[in-house]
């Protein structure tokens, strides 16, 4: 493709709940078509949400094309409000990014993605461990087994995305036709090497979260996507710098769009149930990654190979939910993750016994309190798992933050903080908004004027303790217990609030 | 000091790469030389991509902002530390491939990307394809392919 013959986005259009009409054109039509972006259709975006808010079952499938659609809306503003140095093909490009983001999801979403961490980081740092001895000078005291050949470690949603691009034989022959630079595309959403216009797909207001918001509100029923949508894009800039931000007019409805995502996740995400139904399922799978017998290999190897041989496309939540039923079947299958199997296949979610929930500062000193009183809270649960004769592993401690902005107030003018290479990506993908006196942005936080200003350096911060009731325990006991451990959990622990 | 960044300065010390990461040639040269002692069977668990530069790992240049971050925070765990003796001998067998020959005239970030890349563009496709690829992303490199796949091949790191 060259600058003189433009992509045409209007070959085909499909009607979209969020945004009406979407326009695509022909080579977003054949990457759709093809069965590695097909499988999205069988991956729910929000987990087991619709348990709780039964329409909130829609797909990364319709999301993707969502993303793409803003994307492609939000280079228009650009381009329209001065940004000339934007070509087709950066649009081309950066909408195929949009379209193909979130290509690399596991079943499951974030549940799988955090089980297969659980699973594969302690053996990592075992493995890593092997390699390395005292300095003793001693070489006969080194043990003789020599460590493993390869290190057990898993890619992460956007590697695999990464690696679907490079190995999937029929986004390599579209992108191979259509001469598309692969490493470009996948650099965008994995932000690596930081792409120019990344933050378009990959910041706090993004094409991504914009239409994550508006398609969650439009199926959960809540009302937190009346943000003016419209506006907020048609206030985006390109700063001199050639970063994206929005003009002071729009600070209002970034600081509410901002503030309904913080409303948004705290309502969906981490609902009491969502969130106890999600801790569930990441076990089950975790129980699956480690069967002996027909256990799912995600190590990165087994990836590839997955994505190589086509198996990549038909592992989807249909897929997953089918294992966590032949689980459940088994006879050699614990009680216990049974009972847990069970939970998620007959909607029998774990109970909130306790909860505490506060607003403070975001700060380390805070945060490690925090994690102090989870900890705190699950050193109790051995005597109460014996007490009420309740497994262990049936019981179970949530702790959370929620904040508002991907960083903190830290770099004000009257604070001082050493910003690791992570820190930077993550104010690199703040809300800015441009000074038009001098033609360069500032990111929101430190708008004196912006409400993120002062909520910015603030966290939700939530510790929950449930319990999934064995089918062993009849119903009506179930309310005593919970009173019961409710009153001795307040007995230990007198410095909190519970509730 | 994480026992992950305690291998990654060790696996370093014993090719005779410095952790210095202020440059990008600097950064260059010390992604690189992780992916040449995985390679040669001193795998730390990091998975290369194919970037602008050549093999990249992004989790790699996560690891090394942090241990730079520990090392001048002054944490010398390290030193009490040592590779086991079978991975030091397999990183030494490489030892001499890490320094550009004298007749390439290349810095040893450079050189360092060469080898790489042909390593992992020859692993990744046909012989065609591979050398079509490293001709059109790095013209600068191109006169010293050929170089590369005799190190590569002596060293028993590229075998087909």
């Amino acid at each position: 493709m060259n600058e003189e013959k433009p992509e045409k986005y209007n070959f085909t259009s499909v009607n979209d709940p969020v945004h009406g009409t979407i326009g695509l054109s022909e080579l977003e039509v054949e990457i759709i078509n093809t069965k590695v972006f097909q499988r999205l259709r069988n991956v729910k975006q929000l987990g087991l949400a619709n348990y709780v808010f039964p329409s909130a079952d829609f797909t990364r499938f319709s999301h993707s094309l969502g993303v793409c659609h803003l994307t492609g809306k939000i280079f228009e503003t650009l381009k329209r409000n001065g940004a000339d140095q934007i070509t087709e093909t950066e649009i081309r490009d950066y909408r195929l990014a949009g379209l193909l983001h979130d290509i690399g999801h596991y079943p499951y979403s974030h549940n799988m993605e955090d089980a297969i961490r659980e699973y594969y980081d302690p053996k990592k740092d075992e493995y890593i461990a092997s390699l390395i001895s005292e300095k003793s000078g001693d070489t006969k005291k080194e043990s003789i087994v020599p460590p493993e050949e390869k290190a057990p470690t898993f890619f992460n949603h956007t590697s695999v995305g990464r690696e679907i691009l490079i190995h999937d034989s029929q986004i390599h022959a579209i992108f191979k036709e259509h001469e598309i630079d692969t490493e470009l595309i996948y650099s965008i959403f994995t932000r690596d090497n930081n792409p120019k216009y990344s933050s378009v797909i990959s910041s706090d207001l993004d094409a991504d979260r914009i239409d994550y918001l508006l398609r969650s509100a439009s199926n959960t029923g809540l009302p937190y996507g009346s943000v003016d949508i419209n506006y907020l894009v048609s206030q985006m800039r390109l700063d001199n710098n050639e970063k994206l931000c929005i003009t002071p007019k729009a600070l209002r409805t970034a600081d509410h769009f901002l503030l309904c995502r913080y409303f948004e996740y705290s309502q969906v995400i981490h609902h009491k149930t969502v969130a106890a139904f999600e801790e569930i399922l990441k076990q089950v799978i975790f129980e699956l990654l480690g069967k002996e017998e027909n256990r799912i290999d995600c190590s990165c190897a087994s990836i590839v190979k997955y994505i190589e041989n086509g198996f990549w496309n038909k592992f989807d939540d249909s897929f997953i939910l089918q294992k966590i039923r032949k689980l459940r079947e088994d006879p050699r299958t614990s009680i216990i993750v049974q009972e847990k199997a069970k939970s998620i296949l007959e909607r029998n979610p774990p109970k909130e016994i306790c909860k505490v929930e506060y607003i403070r500062d975001r700060e380390d000193q805070e945060k490690a309190r925090f994690k102090n009183d989870a900890k705190r809270l699950e050193t109790l649960i051995p005597a109460l798992a014996k007490k009420y004769h309740i497994d262990e592993k049936f019981w179970h401690v949530y702790d959370k933050r929620i904040e508002l902005t991907k960083v903190g107030l830290s770099v004000g003018s009257n604070k001082v903080v050493t910003k690791s290479k992570d820190d930077e990506d993550k104010y690199d993908q703040t809300v800015n908004v441009l000074n038009k006196a001098t033609g360069e942005s500032s990111h929101i936080m430190e708008i004196d004027n912006s409400l993120m200003s002062v909520l910015a350096d603030k966290s939700l911060f939530t510790i929950r303790m449930y319990i999934l009731f064995p089918s062993s325990i009849l119903p009506e006991d179930r309310k005593k217990i919970k009173t019961s451990v409710f009153n001795d959990i307040k007995k230990e622990i007198t410095y909190l609030s519970w509730k | 000091m994480k026992t992950k960044l305690i291998a990654l300065k060790l696996f370093l010390e014993e090719l005779g790469v410095p952790s210095n990461i202020d440059t990008v040639d600097e950064r260059k040269r010390v992604q690189k030389s992780i992916y040449l002692g995985q390679i040669a069977g001193v795998d730390l668990g990091y998975h290369f991509g194919w970037y602008l530069k050549g093999p990249y790992s992004p989790e790699l240049t996560k690891d090394y902002y942090d241990l730079d971050e520990a090392l001048t925070e002054g944490d010398i765990e390290y030193q009490k530390k040592d590779l086991k003796g079978q991975l030091k001998e397999k990183l030494q067998s490489i030892k001499s491939i890490v320094t550009q020959p004298s007749d390439v005239l290349l810095s040893q970030a450079d050189w360092l990307e060469l080898l790489a890349s042909v390593h992992y563009q020859f692993s990744n496709y046909d012989l065609v394809t591979a050398k079509a690829n490293i001709t059109r992303e790095k013209p600068t490199l191109v006169p010293y392919i050929q170089r590369a796949e005799e190190a590569l091949r002596n060293s028993h790191l590229l075998n087909n």
